[in-house]
């Protein structure tokens, strides 16, 4: 009962209008971003420092280090607003997708019809992992998308250490080591860790809506409590000017900070949404009535 | 029914779905009055003389950013002050329509059968809440301003240009007047943002008539545009601060050019509106 629960509710998931919309916002965001990149680069190949080309063939550059596809895909690249706009509509298409069909389905009546039929735990469980798997899927897709995409146009040139000025990757920051050892190990990790907050950000939507009978609240509630993360970490900057370090998931979720972002924050603000989400998920859902 | 029973009773209704909101815009300006409070310490302790002010402190919530270039190697500075107090006053007005629509509304309109008065009710509503959200800022600014022994003037102190981290400027600061540009012009956009929104949540999703806003005030911050609203909103944009910058003046006429086809695209969207089919979709 349970496989068929779950292939129902991805088949829902994946299938939603929603699903689609969000993806396609956040790859047209992708793709503005990659065109952004290979143009800048190109840009520097057409018209930057000839005496760097012999014969129309790059034979020095001090920059060089510093004009690679790990540090021109979207989440290395501060620069433009396709990049900006990815991620803080994040939060609003990982919820989007899925995140709210329980409150839909409560309010329609279809849960009564569905519980008693294929129990809650698979219900919820099935609920759960569909609305995870969709706001980490319209994640990384287009992350995905974008290297993919910059990395066959920008040279994958290892990145140095002494360019850290350029290349926003600070001592002490999440995964720095393997930043200058391992850069596609890196971006790869970060894809995922975007993905995975993508997914808890999507849970942390389906929880609120066992507590929040509004639908519209539900789905913007995630993106505003980012804001005012953000808004609390430049605070705290403030207060604190020697700690620069950022809390901020919105900062957090890109791959190079301008302020230091200690692996010990990720863990803990993804701890936290996973345990908000999960008690409330199993405290008000799997172990309540539906009636 | 008359209209202005129709706005009574939206008014009381939707205040009862808006308080929540209301109490977090309070916080919200009251930790920004602690947070200027602070940052301007120093300022003053540089700028022996200089006090803050009320020009000041809605400078530094409503001023927005400076003129973003991006080069190589630059990064984005994401304008969070602004952004927040903006996305907040655009969200205040976005779900009470709709909900309405779906529930109580419903009856409501069957029993006056008049889509324009309910419309225009609607629309009065979200600016009415949009205003009371700023009213409410304006009381707590004026408080904190009170409270850290601030002038209540106008006048902006040379400190500002280095705690906003201003460079190029158009002309002088002491001969910014931006009193408009700080109190009508950012209540001004985000009552039109309110009413694009309500005229988009008939044809798709409320959530996404704000995300509209959001990539609005964005691509605003980025692009110092007269043709983005955002910029208008920000003080910082205005052509006395900055050499390119926008006139105010230009500001509020786009607004009402925005903000009456808004109106009237959603009250002629809405004659036409089948409202028993789009709850389902809702």
């Amino acid at each position: 009962m349970i496989s068929k629960t779950v292939k129902l509710e991805l088949k829902k998931a994946f299938r939603s209008p929603w699903f689609f919309l969000s993806l396609a916002v956040l790859l047209l965001c992708a793709l503005m971003s990659t065109v952004y990149s290979i143009d800048s680069y190109q840009n520097i190949l057409r018209n930057g420092f000839p005496h760097y080309f012999e014969n129309g063939k790059m034979t020095v550059n001090e920059y060089y280090a510093t004009w690679n596809c790990y540090q021109k895909w979207i989440g290395s690249e501060l620069v433009s607003l396709a990049s900006t706009l990815f991620f803080t509509l994040l939060p609003v298409c990982a919820v989007l997708p899925y995140a709210s069909a329980f409150h839909q389905e409560r309010k329609v009546g279809y849960l009564r019809v569905v519980v008693p039929q294929c129990g809650r735990k698979p219900y919820f469980f099935a609920k759960t992992l569909a609305v995870f798997l969709t706001g980490a899927v319209v994640v990384v897709l287009p992350l995905l998308m974008n290297f993919l995409a910059v990395s066959a146009f920008v040279p994958a040139t290892a990145p140095q250490v002494n360019y850290s000025f350029y290349n926003y990757v600070l001592f002490g920051d999440l995964w720095a080591d393997l930043f200058f050892d391992q850069p596609l190990l890196y971006v790869l990790l970060y894809i995922l860790l975007d993905g995975l907050f993508g997914g808890l950000l999507a849970l942390f939507a389906f929880a609120l809506s066992f507590l929040i009978p509004n639908r519209v609240v539900i789905l913007v509630l995630p993106l505003l409590l980012l804001l005012g993360l953000d808004y609390l970490s430049t605070m705290a900057a403030g207060f604190w000017s020697s700690t620069p370090m950022t809390i901020s998931l919105l900062d957090l979720l890109r791959a190079a900070h301008d302020a230091t972002a200690r692996g010990w924050v990720v863990a803990l603000e993804a701890g936290i949404l996973a345990v908000f989400s999960g008690a409330i998920i199993w405290l008000r859902g799997v172990r309540s009535e539906v009636y | 029914m008359k209209f202005i029973k129709f706005f009574h009773l939206d008014f009381r209704r939707g205040m009862h779905t808006v308080w929540r909101l209301y109490l977090c815009g309070t916080v919200l300006f009251a930790l920004l009055c602690l947070d200027f409070w602070n940052r301007s310490r120093i300022f003053l302790e540089l700028y022996p003389g200089t006090s803050r002010s009320l020009g000041d402190l809605a400078l530094y919530i409503f001023g927005g950013m400076k003129k973003f270039i991006p080069t190589p190697g630059a990064v984005f500075p994401f304008p969070t002050v602004w952004l927040l107090v903006m996305a907040l006053a655009c969200f205040s007005s976005l779900w009470y329509p709709l909900e309405d629509l779906y529930g109580f509304g419903k009856t409501l309109l069957t029993a006056c059968q008049s889509r324009k008065r309910w419309y225009l009710a609607k629309a009065m509503w979200c600016g009415v809440t949009v205003s009371l959200y700023f009213a409410l800022g304006w009381v707590v600014l004026l408080l904190g301003c009170l409270a850290m022994g601030g002038k209540f003037t106008w006048t902006i102190s040379p400190y500002m240009m280095e705690l906003m981290e201003i460079t190029d400027v158009a002309s002088t600061v002491e001969e910014w007047r931006l009193t408009l540009q700080l109190t009508l012009l950012p209540w001004l956009v985000a009552v039109t943002l309110s009413q694009l929104q309500l005229c988009l949540s008939l044809w798709m999703q409320p959530v996404l008539g704000w995300v509209v806003s959001i990539v609005v005030l964005l691509s605003s911050a980025y692009y110092a545009s007269p043709f983005l609203l955002g910029n208008y909103a920000m003080a910082l944009r205005d052509q006395q601060v900055l050499s390119d910058g926008v006139i105010w003046q230009v500001g509020v006429l786009y607004c009402m050019g925005l903000l009456l086809p808004c109106v009237l695209a959603g009250l002629i969207s809405f004659q036409h509106t089948d409202i028993l089919g789009k709850e389902g979709k809702s």
